[in-house]
C-alpha cells in the first residue's frame, strides 16, 4: 500500500496522536478542518481529553478497517470464495457456487460475517461506565462522528429500560427539582404507568 | 501526580483502567498508531483522572439536543406497554427531562400511542382505531379497560381505566377512575349516570384534585365553567337508547350527543379539544381547545349503524371485522350522524366507525375507538351498554 497521509491531533491535556487521514475524517469536524487547510499542522481538540480521544480513535480505526474489508470483498469475489472455505479453488467451483447457491458450505454467515461481528464489537466498545459514556457522547457530538453518536445515544437510551425514576436519578446523578405539588402529581402519573 | 507519556503500552495500561479490555482489535490494526511523545521531557501531563474524580453532576450539563436525541430513542423503541413506562420515567426525573419528554411525546391522535394518563382524555388516532378490551367482574361490579387486542395468556396487559357500578334507588352510576397503585387521593376522572329506566345516560368529566375540591377552588384564579359541580365535574355527553316497539330482540337505536366535541372537529381541517392536564390546577388547559367554545357550536352526534338481517343465519349482522365474535344485543358500532347539508365533511368521515364495542367471550368485550373520541369517552359510552335494563345478554 502507498504510504498514507497522517494527521496529528492534540487532546485537551496535551497528548499527541497521529492517525491516518481516513481515520481522522470519520470526524466531520476534523474533516472540515483538513479541507480548510489545517491538515498539515497539529489540530488541537480542546474539548476532548486524551483518554477519550484514544477510545474515539480506536473506534474510528476499527470502522475504517471494516469498510475497507467490505470494499475489497465486493471488488474481488474470488477472495470471498476462498473465505467461504471451498475445498477446491478450481474455476468450476466458482460456477458451482453460482449455480448451486444452496450448497454453500456450513458457514453461510461468512457473507454477513463482518456486519454482525462489527455489531458485537460496537456493543463491547460501548460497554463502559456512565462517566465514560457521557464523555464519549459529548466528544462524538463535538467531533461530529455520527456512527459513534448514534451508538452512544442508543446505549444510554437502553439504560433507561426497566429502571425506576429513582434508579435513573442515581445512575445519572441528577437532582430532583420538582416542587412538592409537582412531585405528587408525577408520582401518581408513575403509579398509573407502573400499574 | 505527574507522569510522562512514553509508549503505547504504558498509555494502554494507564488509561483503560476499569474500562473493558479488548486486545484483539490491536492485533489487527495497522492503519493508525498512537505516536509516542516527541521527546520524553517535553510533555508532562496530569495523570489520567480516575472516573470517580470527574464531576458527578455532569449529566445535568448534557447539551439539550443530545438529551433530546436520547429521550427520542427511548420513546421510539418503547412503543408498547409495559415497556413504555420508561418514557413516563424519563418525564419524572427532573424539570428539564420532563420538558423535553413532553415535547417529544406526541398525542394519541398524532401517533396512535398512549403514554401519560392524560392520553386517556385525548382524541384517538384518525387513521386506525386504538384497540382495547373490557373485562367485567360481575361479583365486584367492576369493569376494567385494557389496552390490547384481546387478553393475553400471561396476563401482562396494560390496565387503563376502571369503573365501579353503584346501583342507587333511582339510578345507576358508574364511577370511572385511574387505577393507581397508591391511591392517596381520589383518582376519579369521570362518571356515568343513568336515568331510572336505563334509557338515558349522562357522562361527566371530573378534574383530578390533589387537595379537596374546596381548597382547589381557592387556589386557582381560573374562572370555573358555569353550572359546574364544586369538584369540577362537567357534563360532556349523553347516550340515549330507543328500543324497538315490539320489544323483540331486534336492534335498538342508540344516539350520543357529545357536548364537549364540536361538529367542526370532523370537518375538513377541524380539530377536537385536546386537554393537556387531568387536574384543574394547570392553567394551560384551554390551550388546545378550538377558538370558539364548544357550547356555542353544534355538538358532535353519533348514531349506531343499523345491522342487516341475515336471512340464512337468521340474525342481525354488522361487520365488526373480526373484533367481535359473540352475538349480543350489547354489540354496537357508532358513526357520525351527519346532516347532509353540513359542508366540508369528507365522505370517509361520514362512513367511518368511530366506536365499536362487542362481546368476544364470557365477561370480555372489545372496544375500538378513533378520533375524535378519547379512551375515557369511549369507555363511558360502552359502560352504558351494560346497564340497559330491558335487555338481557
Amino acid at each position: 500500500m502507498s504510504s498514507k497521509k497522517m494527521i496529528t491531533l492534540k487532546s485537551s491535556d496535551g497528548r499527541i496522536f497521529e492517525v491516518e487521514e481516513a481515520v481522522a475524517q470519520e470526524s466531520q469536524t476534523i474533516k472540515h478542518m483538513i479541507e480548510d487547510g489545517y491538515g498539515n499542522s497539529v489540530i488541537p481538540l480542546p474539548n476532548v481529553t486524551g483518554r477519550i480521544l484514544y477510545k474515539i480513535i480506536e473506534f474510528c480505526t476499527k470502522h475504517v478497517a471494516v469498510e475497507e474489508d467490505i470494499k475489497q470483498k465486493s471488488v474481488e469475489p474470488t477472495v470471498v470464495v476462498e473465505d467461504v472455505k471451498q475445498k477446491s479453488v478450481e474455476p468450476t467451483v466458482v460456477e458451482d457456487v453460482k449455480q448451486k447457491s444452496v450448497e454453500l458450505p456450513v458457514d453461510d454467515d461468512a457473507w454477513d460475517a463482518e456486519p454482525s461481528d462489527i455489531d458485537e464489537w460496537d456493543a463491547q466498545f460501548i460497554d463502559v461506565d456512565e462517566s465514560t459514556m457521557f464523555e464519549l457522547i459529548v466528544a462524538s457530538n463535538y467531533l461530529n462522528i455520527k456512527r459513534l453518536m448514534d451508538l452512544s445515544a442508543q446505549a444510554i437510551a437502553d439504560m433507561m429500560k426497566d429502571k425506576t425514576v429513582e434508579e435513573i436519578r442515581k445512575i445519572f446523578n441528577i437532582q430532583n427539582d420538582f416542587t412538592p405539588e409537582e412531585e405528587m402529581k408525577i408520582r401518581n402519573e408513575n403509579s398509573w404507568a407502573y400499574e | 501526580m505527574n507522569f510522562i507519556v512514553r509508549e503505547l503500552r504504558e498509555m494502554n495500561d494507564a488509561m483503560i483502567g476499569s474500562i473493558s479490555r479488548r486486545r484483539r482489535c490491536w492485533r489487527r490494526q495497522k492503519l493508525s498508531h498512537i505516536a509516542p511523545d516527541v521527546s520524553p521531557c517535553e510533555f508532562e501531563c496530569e495523570s489520567e483522572p480516575e472516573p470517580e474524580l470527574v464531576d458527578k453532576g455532569q449529566w445535568a450539563n448534557l447539551p439539550t439536543e443530545l438529551l433530546s436525541d436520547i429521550i427520542s430513542r427511548v420513546e421510539e423503541s418503547e412503543a408498547s406497554w409495559p415497556a413504555r413506562n420508561a418514557v413516563v420515567s424519563c418525564a419524572s426525573v427532573c424539570k428539564s427531562w420532563r420538558d423535553i419528554t413532553k415535547e417529544i411525546v406526541k398525542t394519541p391522535e398524532q401517533c396512535g400511542r398512549l403514554t401519560f394518563p392524560i392520553s386517556l382524555k385525548q382524541p384517538g388516532s384518525r387513521d386506525s382505531p386504538i384497540q382495547c378490551f373490557i373485562k367485567r367482574d360481575r361479583t365486584a361490579s367492576i369493569y376494567r379497560l385494557y389496552l390490547g387486542l384481546t387478553p393475553s395468556e400471561n396476563g401482562n396487559e396494560k390496565l387503563l381505566l376502571a369503573a365501579r357500578r353503584i346501583r342507587r334507588t333511582t339510578r345507576t352510576e358508574f364511577i370511572i377512575s385511574l387505577p393507581l397503585v397508591q391511591d392517596n387521593f381520589s383518582s376519579n376522572i369521570g362518571k356515568l349516570k343513568s336515568n331510572f329506566v336505563g334509557t338515558k345516560f349522562t357522562v361527566y368529566d371530573t378534574k383530578l384534585n390533589s387537595r379537596s375540591g374546596k381548597e382547589g377552588l381557592f387556589r386557582t384564579k381560573k374562572k370555573l365553567p358555569p353550572r359546574s359541580h364544586p369538584t369540577s365535574s362537567n357534563k360532556i355527553a349523553t347516550v340515549s337508547y330507543e328500543f324497538n316497539l315490539l320489544r323483540t330482540r331486534g336492534p335498538r337505536r342508540m344516539q350520543c350527543v357529545i357536548n364537549s366535541i364540536p361538529i367542526s372537529s370532523i370537518q375538513e381541517g377541524g380539530i377536537a379539544p385536546t386537554p393537556t392536564s387531568l387536574s384543574d390546577h394547570d392553567l394551560n388547559d384551554d390551550e388546545k381547545k378550538p377558538s370558539s367554545s364548544s357550547s356555542s357550536e353544534e355538538p358532535l352526534m353519533l348514531r349506531n349503524k343499523l345491522p342487516r338481517w341475515h336471512e340464512q343465519l337468521q340474525c342481525w349482522c354488522l361487520n365488526f371485522k373480526g373484533r367481535v365474535t359473540v352475538a349480543s344485543v350489547k354489540n354496537f358500532q357508532l358513526s357520525v350522524a351527519v346532516d347532509s347539508s353540513l359542508p366540508n365533511v369528507p365522505l370517509s368521515e361520514k362512513e367511518k366507525v368511530i366506536l365499536q364495542f362487542g362481546k368476544i367471550g364470557k365477561d370480555i368485550f372489545t372496544m375500538d375507538y378513533s378520533y375524535p373520541l378519547s379512551a375515557f369517552q369511549a369507555f363511558a359510552i360502552c359502560l352504558s351498554s351494560f346497564d340497559t335494563k330491558s335487555v338481557c345478554d
